[in-house]
């Protein structure tokens, strides 16, 4: 069956897949091999090693176990009691291209359970890295079947991540502004309310973009460092919307401090006017556009043509469509 | 400065038209002050450099061929960590502040966005100028031989066909790729990579030799050229 994109296919690939068949726990880890260290998040799956000093590799360790009922699931009748399947667990760290595994057993796999440790050397890893186990076919199927999978190495079940967070966070990356992490609440600085973000100008010279922690899911996603695939895409659509906003708010603050001779007073001002002033008045010599930008900002007539332009240049140069497209491309069409 | 630094984050508060276009050719040292923050490990550059030098004398400047050459230089003269090639402050600090001409010689000035990705870049693999070279270096170098780094590099769709992908991280499948088709036009590079992702959506890459995954490429290709 022809599946047409990988976000469908995860949740509905062309064969049965279980992909919380596997039951995947770490319950400890140790660094550069000391004492064992039972302080992880069960429940939110994390191993936090990003306040714990100087280190070289981490061992952790866990159990995994499948059981009868998602051997039966994934494979057709004849092959279930001698299952043409190897676990393993898969390691990932998107910041340094890593992808590596360690095998956990070959055919014949038990039902018994397994105790596992898996070490990874932190010259390898940046920021976070994931642990995540899969059940993969070992070889071909002669079986005639439109349900099972049957090639070797196709994946057949799997299980929720385990993430490691080997630095402190580090926050997206802003062009122009520092982008920082924090809760919203009880803080005076920042607007009470359910904020997604603010754009902090208290220090006029360095502003600061602020994103609300309180929102986790979608500090995750912001967080996220793909490359491709769904979680990439709607972090970038949610960033078009955060950046239509910022940027607005950054040309409108740099409008106002154009003096006479169209200087401004920050470096940032006259980056960020030298990035949108041809589109904001194409065809106007730059000294000028800046020159009418500083009038037409603190003109009452001339205010709701100002915003349109503004709005329509960002829209220019930030291309947020190509983001939109992906986004359903992804989701629809590979 | 001889030794690598980096830049925090916020540097691109420095990119202007005049900086990315040439007509200003350095940043001054006192708007960038500001910014520069000690690595860790102490790495000398002093190899790094005349590397570049080399690579900027003895090639045509805006060529693709500048990264056949470059690439495996840039690799072994800047002996990091996967962990520190992951700081993207360091390609800032050696494209943005120490050589920028470099960036000039590779590539020509013809937007400012583009000119951007190419001296502020990052994490993405086509962005920063040293950052794509190290990074494709790293992952088809094979115990030092870099003749599959230069062979990546023979033709840019191939080397854009690999790392657009997620099989990118796994570095068997980075050298059954370029073993397999770096001989082959672009066409069929482009339709058979194509393919062959879709093929691997299914397939767990870490489960997978080189071998296994020689024969998923080989097939493809195989099968596109048949009906080209």
């Amino acid at each position: 069956m022809e599946s047409r994109s990988r976000s469908i296919q995860r949740r509905y690939l062309p064969y049965r897949y279980d992909k919380h068949g596997i039951d995947f726990s770490i319950s400890s880890f140790r660094l550069d091999g000391g004492e064992k260290i039972t302080d992880v998040n069960q429940e939110r799956r994390l191993i936090s090693l990003e306040n714990r000093g100087k280190w070289d590799e981490v061992t952790v360790s866990g159990e995994i176990k499948i059981d009868q009922d998602v051997i039966d699931d994934v494979l057709p009748v004849e092959e279930r009691l001698q299952p043409p399947v190897k676990i393993y667990i898969a390691s990932r760290c998107e910041y340094t291209y890593l992808r590596e595994s360690k095998l956990i057993d070959s055919p014949p796999v038990s039902l018994e359970g397994y105790d596992f440790s898996v070490t990874l050397s932190r010259n390898r890893l940046r920021n976070t890295a994931s642990l995540k186990p899969y059940i993969i076919r070992t070889g071909d199927s002669n079986a005639e079947t439109d349900e099972f999978a049957t090639a070797k190495g196709v994946r057949l079940a799997s299980s929720k991540s385990w993430e490691i967070r080997v630095d402190v966070q580090e926050s997206p990356s802003g062009e122009y502004l520092e982008v920082l992490y924090d809760s919203f609440e009880n803080k005076d600085y920042l607007p009470e309310g359910d904020q997604v973000y603010h754009l902090d100008f208290r220090e006029a010279k360095n502003p600061t973009l602020w994103l609300n922690s309180d929102h986790e899911k979608i500090t995750r996603v912001l967080d996220s460092r793909a490359r491709r695939g769904p979680d990439a895409r709607v972090r970038d659509v949610f960033f078009d919307q955060i950046s239509q906003s910022v940027w607005t708010q950054l040309i409108v603050h740099a409008a106002t401090n154009i003096d006479e001779e169209g200087e401004v007073r920050y470096d940032w001002e006259d980056s960020v006017l030298d990035r949108f002033i041809n589109d904001i008045y194409p065809d106007t010599d730059e000294n000028e556009a800046r020159t009418k930008l500083s009038q037409d900002i603190m003109s009452k007539e001339k205010l709701p043509d100002i915003t349109s332009r503004i709005d329509s240049a960002l829209q220019t140069r930030l291309r947020c469509h190509e983001n939109m497209t992906k986004v359903i491309e992804e989701a629809l069409d590979d | 400065m001889t030794e690598l630094w980096r830049l925090s984050q916020g540097i691109k508060r420095l990119s202007t038209e005049e900086f990315l276009s040439g007509e200003k050719q350095e940043l001054e040292y006192e708007k960038y002050e500001g910014y520069l923050e000690e690595v860790e490990e102490k790495i000398k550059l002093d190899g790094f450099d005349n590397t570049i030098d080399e690579v900027i004398d003895g090639t045509e400047q805006h060529t693709a061929k500048i990264d056949r050459i470059a690439a495996p230089e840039v690799h072994r003269t800047l002996p990091l960590t996967r962990r520190q090639a992951a700081d993207e402050g360091i390609w800032h600090y050696l494209t943005v502040i120490h050589r920028p001409d470099f960036v000039r010689h590779r590539w020509e000035y013809n937007s400012r966005r583009y000119m951007e990705k190419r001296f502020f870049g990052c994490g993405e693999w086509d962005t920063n100028t040293l950052y794509r070279l190290w990074w494709a270096a790293e992952l088809t170098e094979q115990d030092g031989d870099y003749s599959l780094t230069r062979e990546i590099f023979t033709q840019q769709s191939l080397v854009r066909a690999i790392f657009d992908r997620d099989l990118c991280m796994y570095q068997p499948a980075v050298h059954s790729c370029v073993e397999s088709l770096h001989e082959s036009n672009m066409e069929v590079i482009e339709e058979t990579m194509k393919r062959v992702n879709k093929r691997l959506t299914t397939v767990q890459l870490e489960g997978r030799s080189k071998e296994d995954i020689n024969e998923i490429v080989v097939d493809v290709r195989d099968d596109v050229e048949s009906e080209l």
